[in-house]
């Protein structure tokens, strides 16, 4: 159990700045997933809290202890790779024990407790006597998984450790981590560039992109309000429609004016959000086709392009000014290719981008009483 | 059901048959014939062993010979060939077991350890590789009656012990192990030599193997060096034996039957521990092409 702090901890190799200045505090007990394309600094970032690789500036502390100069096994952390990392001559057993015995810290009963307890809560009595050759993969990650409870850390590091698992049984893995967390209570680092993995899995989710932390927050909250473009654009998928606005004043009012639109933004106030020119994010479940209930303003006219049925929802995609535009629809009244429909945007679930920044302007989502403070920031 | 499987079976052969001999026989000609010009010579030492002085001196007589065994007996008998081959088989374990000893090491210390200049280090061993022993051979001579290691088992394994190949070799190997199993010793707090023998070793054990056979073989093949630093025929090899039954010529003509039979006995050690250990020397040259 303990608490773990980044503070402005950078990397660099040579010129090459793995990670910038990057803050965070972890809570005891905390799951916090880091996410993000590859070279975003992720594994490096888990390499420097497991001790791998040396942290070039800033401090990062266990609990109250300072760690920077602290060897891998003093620091108290046990990490899973992503290729399991299990040495292929010797069966589970010795795999899990290897480390413990080679301390000669432990005495032999304490070894086999601790062994028997962590095969029993994974799952793999009857294969501890298997080596990994004979071991599926999702059993060598149980394996790989039972090797750092053992140690019985302070940290829990796993570094992609479902992607090489096919996705079913990537998808019933997540769900025995997420359980044993809850069990264990042990504070999680997890690094995944799969943003599905991250949000089901995170206490909170560490967004990052070229060394730099996007935003960390809540998946619910980093789904909501993305502090970035960045963020935006990587959490959710399909992907959010990112389509070029100018903020215009009028009448005391904000609007996203684009060619063939121009929808008020009701929350937004004009002191805030200065005229400019803006990038306006809309999630693809948040575009309708229009019904005669809306507004004759609000509709905007545009093409199908193609569609594909996901089964509980058709994926459509077409054309606002230029910028393809995927939005999420009924699939049982499926659309000709080619066919003219008018969409409307979800007024309360806009987001509006600085065009040059990329940070986030304004969502038109009201916040939640505890999301205040955060927005504000933003 | 069984008439059917036997159908099937008869099918299958006489598929596999049709499909093999028109499309294949001009390989298969090919390979009998490339086969049989790599083995002639051997099947013809062996024959001209067994023939007599006289017999193998009537070219087209090519039948196994009168002699039988008696060459084979006389080498061991009159020709020192025991002395030769223990020799052989103690000079060849040494140089065997110590260059993968010190290849180990040095392949530790290159993929595991960081120290200064570690590049150069390696790129200095590899430039060894450019000094054969020929080129080494009169220095190397003098370095041996200074340190008088004449005529020793010394002078012949000791110099041969350092091998640029096998730390190259093992190097590539160490480096293929993954990084993840370092790093999980690492966090382990498994310091480097407990990694290098209760991991790295018994996951090389195939690769060790095969490079053992190759060095042996290449070891048990010397013939320059010894001839020319061992004088005494008790400290000889059996390479080296093999050149001497050229004295045992009758009046004039070399006894060319018995050299054949010294040939062929110093071809079986290095032919015994092949066919034994032919499976990882298999493995470590697909890995060397990889």
């Amino acid at each position: 159990m303990a608490r773990l702090t980044l503070e402005n901890i950078t990397k660099r190799f040579g010129e090459v700045v793995a990670v910038n200045e990057l803050s965070l505090e972890v809570d005891d007990g905390e799951f916090v997933v880091f996410v993000g394309p590859s070279g975003c600094g992720k594994s490096t970032t888990l390499r420097m809290i497991a001790g791998l690789e040396e942290i070039t500036d800033g401090k990062l502390s266990i609990d109250e202890t300072v760690v920077n100069d602290l060897e891998p096994p003093e620091r108290n952390v046990a990490m899973v790779f992503q290729n399991y990392a299990l040495y292929p001559h010797m069966t589970a057993r010795r795999n899990m024990t290897f480390g413990m015995n080679s301390s000669g810290s432990y005495t032999d009963e304490e070894i086999d407790e601790r062994v028997s307890n962590a095969a029993e809560m994974l799952d793999i009595v009857d294969l501890l006597e298997r080596k990994p050759a004979n071991l599926s993969g999702g059993e060598r990650q149980r394996v790989a998984i039972g090797r750092a409870l053992v140690r019985q850390p302070d940290v829990f590091l796993l570094d992609e450790p479902l992607s090489n698992l096919d996705a079913k049984l990537r998808v019933q893995m997540r769900s025995e981590l997420s359980e044993l967390h809850s069990r264990l209570q042990t504070t999680t680092v997890y690094v995944t560039h799969d943003q599905v993995e991250a949000l089901t899995l995170g206490d909170r989710v560490a967004v990052m992109n070229e060394g730099q932390l996007e935003q960390v927050a809540a998946p619910q909250e980093l789904y909501d309000f993305p502090k970035t473009q960045f963020v935006a654009g990587f959490i959710g998928s399909p992907a959010m429609n990112m389509i070029q606005v100018n903020v215009v004043h009028a009448g005391g009012r904000v609007y996203a004016e684009s060619n063939s639109f121009r929808i008020p933004l009701s929350r937004a106030d004009p002191s805030g959000v200065p005229e400019q020119r803006a990038i306006l994010g809309v999630r693809p479940e948040d575009i309708h086709l229009a019904d005669e209930l809306d507004n004759e303003a609000d509709r905007i006219p545009t093409d199908i392009r193609i569609t594909e049925p996901l089964g509980e929802t058709l994926l459509a995609y077409s054309d606002i000014d230029g910028t393809e535009i995927k939005f999420k629809t009924e699939p049982h009244q499926p659309m000709d290719n080619q066919s003219q429909v008018e969409l409307t945007f979800n007024p309360d679930r806009l987001h509006l981008f600085d065009a040059e920044s990329g940070e986030a302007i304004h969502h038109t989502q009201p916040p939640k009483a505890e999301n205040e403070l955060t927005i504000n920031q933003s | 059901m069984a008439t059917k499987t036997d159908q099937t079976s008869h099918v299958d052969l006489y598929d596999s048959f049709s499909n093999a001999v028109p499309k294949n026989a001009g390989l298969h000609a090919l390979l009998l014939f490339t086969v049989g010009i790599i083995a002639t010579p051997l099947i013809l030492a062996l024959i001209f062993s067994t023939q007599s002085l006289y017999e193998i001196y009537t070219i087209t007589d090519l039948m196994p010979g009168s002699e039988g065994f008696s060459n084979y007996v006389e080498l061991f008998t009159e020709w020192n060939f025991l002395t030769y081959m223990i020799n052989s088989f103690i000079m060849a374990s040494i140089i065997v077991t110590g260059k993968i000893i010190f290849s180990i090491c040095a392949a530790t210390a290159i993929v595991y350890y960081d120290f200064p200049y570690k590049d150069a280090v390696f790129f200095l061993i590899l430039m060894t590789l450019m000094f054969p022993l020929k080129i080494r051979i009169v220095p190397l001579f003098e370095l041996m009656a200074v340190l008088n290691w004449s005529n020793s088992i010394w002078a012949i394994t000791i110099p041969y012990i350092s091998s640029a190949t096998t730390v190259f070799l093992l190097r590539q190997y160490f480096l293929s192990i993954p990084d993840s199993y370092v790093e999980t010793a690492r966090l382990d707090g498994v310091g480097p030599l407990k990694f290098l023998v209760y991991v790295v070793l018994p996951m090389a054990k195939g690769f060790l193997v095969g490079v053992g056979v190759i060095r042996f073989i290449g070891a048990w093949n010397q013939y320059l060096w010894p001839l020319v630093v061992i004088n005494d025929q008790s400290e000889q090899v059996v390479q080296v034996g093999v050149r001497n039954l050229q004295q045992a010529a009758q009046s004039g003509f070399t006894d060319w039957s018995l050299i054949m039979a010294g040939s062929i006995v110093a071809l079986l050690p290095p032919l015994i521990i092949l066919i034994i250990f032919h499976r990882p020397l298999l493995d470590t040259m697909t890995m060397q092409q990889k």
